[in-house]
C-alpha cells in the first residue's frame, strides 16, 4: 500500500498546480496556431510540444527536468545555454539567402540599420521598468526580431531569461502578420504606399562571391563580439555562392539548420517550467518585447519617409518594416500591404534586401551589446 | 516523394526557367492525389498553397454559381497565394480523380529567400495567370 | 530603481545611442562598400579575362592541331530516333509522353535528345503546354 502511495505522490497528476496548467495551455496554444493557422509552423511546433515536455510536474532530484544537471534535456539544452544552435542556425540562414537584392540596391542596407533602433529604445525601457543592465540588453535584442540572436545574446548575459525571451521572441515572429501590417498603414500614406521601386540590375557571380568576405571583415572588425553569429553566416553564404561545395551548402541549409532548430525549438520550449517561466519578469518581458517589435517595425518605416526628403528617386518606406531580421516573414507582410494598395506594387525583392540587412544589423547589434554589458 | 526535374520541365509554366532553377522549384513540390468531388481550396479562405493540375478536371466556383473549368496540365490554381487578394478568389473542387502538385506559401517564400531572382520570374508568371483569371471571371460575369 | 534615475544610472543614454550610431554607420559603410563591388567585380573579371586570353594565345595553335574537339550531340541522329516516337503521338504532344516513351523504348541520352531538339527548333511549343514537331 506505502508503495502505491509513494507511487501516486509522484505522478505528475499529483504534483501538478495551476501554473503547470497555464503553461500546458500556452504550449497547446502554440501547436494549435503552428498546426491549424500554420503560423511559423517550423518555429511554434518544436516550441509548443518542448513547452508541454517541459510542463509535465515530476518529483525533482531524479534528473529529469531541463535544470537538473546529467538529465537529457540538460545535455539537449546545452546547445542553447553555450550558443552553439544559434551560431548554427546562423550557418544554415547565410547558406540558405540569396543577397543579389541586396547588392543590387545597396541603399536599402540602411533600413535594415534603421529597423534596429527598437533595440536601443527597449534597452532604455527595461531599464526604465528596473531591469538590471544585463537583463535590460537580452530583452531589448526582442527587437531584432531575430530568435536565434535574442537567445545567443541572453545566453552570454542573462542565461536565467533564456525561456521567457526565447518564447517572446519566436511568438512576436509569429505573429508578424498582426503586428506589422497595423504599424505599416498607421505611418504612411496612401500615396507612400503605392510608390514603385525601379527593377533591379543583375549581379554578377564575382559580386555575389566578394560580399560575404567584405560583410565579415567590415562587421567583425566593428563589432567582434558577432563573430559566433556573422561568422558563421557568411561562411555558409560563402559556401552557397562559390558553387564549388554545393553538396556542403545544400546540406547545410537543410539538414544542418533543421536539427538545429528542432533542438533549440524543442528545449527552448522545455525551459519554460512553469516554476522558473511564470514570474512577474516574464510579464515585463512579453510587455517590452511587444514594444521592441513595434518600434523597430515604426523606425524602419519613419526611416524610409525621412530618406525620402533627401532622395531624389523615393523609396517605398513600406520597405523600413522589413528591415526587422524576420526572414522572410516581414518581407511577405510588405510584399502585401504594398500589393494591397496598388495590385501592381510587387516589393517583395527589395523587402528581401531589407530582409537580410536586418539579420546583419541585429547581429551587429547582438555583438554591441554583449562588449557594452560584459 | 520528390518530384522530377523530367515532370515539371515541359510544363507551360515552367518554361524559361533554368535546371538549376527547375531543382530549385522541383525540391519544394508536393505531389497530391486528388479524389473526385474533393475540395481543394475554398474561397474567401486565406491563401497558404497553390496547386499545379497534372491531371484532372477542376471547377472553380465563383460568387452567384458562376463557374469555370480547369483541366491542362500545367495550370495554376491558388494564384492568390502570392499575390493580392492573398485569399482564394474561387471554390476548386475535383471533378475527376487527378494528381496535383502543391506548394505552401511558406516554401514558396524560402524559394525567393534562397534564389532572388528566380522569385522575380515566377510573380511576373502568376502576375499573368491572375491577369487572364481576373479576365476570365469577368466575362464570366457579363 | 526605476525610471530615467535608472536609465542615467545604469549608463543607458550613453549605451544607446552609442550602439545606435555604430550599428548605423557599420552598415553604412558596407552599404557604402557593397555599392561598389560591382567595379571591383569588373575589375578582377577584366584581369582573369586578360590571362586566359594570353593564355589561350600561347596554347591554342598546337592543341587545336593536337586535341580533337568532343563531337557535338548528333540532332540528326536524335531526330531520326525520335521521329517514329512522335508519329505514335499525334500531331501536338506533351513532352513528358515523349520522354515516357523515348525511355520504354531504351533510347540513349533521352533527355539531351529532346533538348538538342527544342533548341534546334525541330520540337517547337504549341502555345497550349504542348508541342509539336517540325521538320
Amino acid at each position: 500500500m506505502d508503495l502505491l502511495i509513494q507511487f501516486l505522490t509522484n505522478t505528475g497528476y499529483y504534483l501538478v498546480d495551476f501554473r503547470n496548467i497555464i503553461m500546458l495551455l500556452v504550449g497547446s496554444l502554440f501547436l494549435y496556431l503552428a498546426i491549424a493557422k500554420e503560423y511559423e509552423p517550423l518555429l511554434l511546433l518544436p516550441i509548443g510540444f518542448g513547452v508541454l515536455v517541459g510542463n509535465i510536474p515530476f518529483f525533482k532530484g531524479f534528473g529529469l527536468g531541463i535544470y537538473e544537471p546529467n538529465s537529457v534535456l540538460h545535455y539537449l539544452y546545452f546547445g542553447v545555454t553555450t550558443g552553439v544552435y544559434p551560431s548554427i542556425v546562423f550557418l544554415g540562414l547565410g547558406a540558405m539567402t540569396d543577397f543579389s537584392s541586396l547588392l543590387a540596391m545597396p541603399r536599402l542596407m540602411l533600413l535594415g540599420a534603421a529597423a534596429q533602433m527598437g533595440i536601443y529604445f527597449t534597452l532604455l525601457s527595461a531599464l526604465a521598468l528596473g531591469f538590471l543592465p544585463r537583463e535590460a540588453g537580452s530583452i531589448a535584442i526582442i527587437g531584432g526580431a531575430d530568435g536565434p540572436t535574442s537567445i545567443f545574446l541572453t545566453a552570454k548575459l542573462a542565461p536565467h531569461l533564456i525561456g521567457p525571451i526565447a518564447i517572446a521572441a519566436y511568438s512576436y515572429m509569429a505573429l508578424i502578420p498582426i503586428i506589422q501590417p497595423p504599424i505599416m498603414r498607421l505611418l504612411t500614406t496612401q500615396k507612400e504606399r503605392r510608390i514603385h521601386m525601379p527593377d533591379m540590375r543583375e549581379v554578377s557571380r564575382t559580386e555575389k562571391l566578394l560580399f560575404p568576405a567584405a560583410g565579415l571583415l567590415l562587421c567583425c572588425f566593428l563589432a567582434p563580439a558577432s563573430i559566433p553569429l556573422l561568422g558563421p553566416f557568411f561562411f555558409g553564404n560563402l559556401m552557397k555562392e562559390s558553387g564549388v561545395v554545393d553538396r556542403l551548402a545544400q546540406t547545410a541549409r537543410t539538414a544542418i539548420i533543421d536539427t538545429a532548430t528542432i533542438f533549440l525549438g524543442f528545449t527552448v520550449g522545455a525551459s519554460t517550467q512553469a516554476d522558473v517561466f511564470l514570474t512577474p519578469k516574464a510579464v515585463g518581458i512579453f510587455f517590452l518585447g511587444a514594444v521592441a517589435f513595434s518600434i523597430a517595425t515604426a523606425s524602419g518605416v519613419l526611416f524610409g519617409k525621412i530618406m525620402n526628403l533627401f532622395m531624389k528617386q523615393k523609396i517605398n518606406p513600406l520597405l523600413g518594416a522589413a528591415g526587422v531580421s524576420a526572414v522572410p516573414g516581414s518581407a511577405r507582410e510588405v510584399h502585401q500591404v504594398g500589393l494591397k494598395s496598388d495590385p501592381t506594387n510587387y516589393l517583395l525583392m527589395h523587402a528581401m534586401a531589407c530582409n537580410s540587412s536586418g539579420v546583419i544589423g541585429s547581429a551587429i547589434c547582438a555583438g554591441i551589446l554583449w562588449s557594452f554589458l560584459v | 516523394m520528390p518530384v522530377e526535374i523530367q515532370t515539371i520541365e515541359p510544363l507551360a509554366f515552367f518554361q524559361g526557367l533554368s535546371y538549376i532553377e527547375l531543382e530549385q522549384f522541383a525540391s519544394l513540390l508536393k505531389p497530391r492525389s486528388v479524389k473526385k468531388g474533393e475540395v481543394l481550396l475554398r474561397q474567401g479562405t486565406p491563401a497558404m498553397t497553390f496547386f499545379i493540375i497534372l491531371s484532372g478536371t477542376f471547377t472553380v466556383s465563383l460568387e452567384k454559381g458562376r463557374a469555370y473549368t480547369l483541366d491542362k496540365k500545367g495550370t495554376v490554381i491558388g494564384w492568390s497565394t502570392v499575390i493580392a487578394p492573398f485569399e482564394y478568389t474561387g471554390t476548386a473542387m475535383a471533378e475527376t480523380d487527378g494528381e496535383v502538385l502543391s506548394i505552401s506559401s511558406n516554401d514558396f517564400f524560402q524559394l525567393i529567400q534562397n534564389n532572388n531572382a528566380l522569385g522575380k520570374k515566377i510573380i511576373a508568371k502568376i502576375d499573368k495567370i491572375a491577369s487572364e483569371r481576373r479576365a476570365l471571371n469577368s466575362k464570366e460575369k457579363s | 530603481m526605476y525610471g530615467l534615475e535608472a536609465i542615467s544610472a545604469q549608463n543607458g543614454w550613453a549605451m544607446a545611442v552609442a550602439g545606435a550610431l555604430i550599428v548605423i554607420s557599420g552598415l553604412t559603410v558596407l552599404s557604402l562598400v557593397i555599392s561598389q563591388l560591382h567595379k571591383i567585380a569588373a575589375f578582377l573579371e577584366k584581369g582573369v579575362e586578360k590571362r586566359s586570353q594570353k593564355r589561350q594565345a600561347v596554347k591554342t595553335a598546337p592543341k587545336e592541331a593536337v586535341v580533337p574537339k568532343p563531337p557535338a550531340f548528333d540532332t540528326d541522329e536524335a531526330q531520326s530516333r525520335l521521329k517514329p516516337l512522335v508519329a505514335e503521338l499525334g500531331e501536338s504532344f506533351e513532352l513528358t509522353n515523349l520522354y515516357e516513351l523515348a525511355n520504354s523504348g531504351e533510347l540513349p541520352h533521352v533527355h539531351l535528345s529532346i533538348r538538342s531538339l527544342r533548341e534546334s527548333g525541330v520540337i517547337v511549343p504549341a502555345g497550349d503546354g504542348r508541342f509539336v514537331w517540325r521538320d
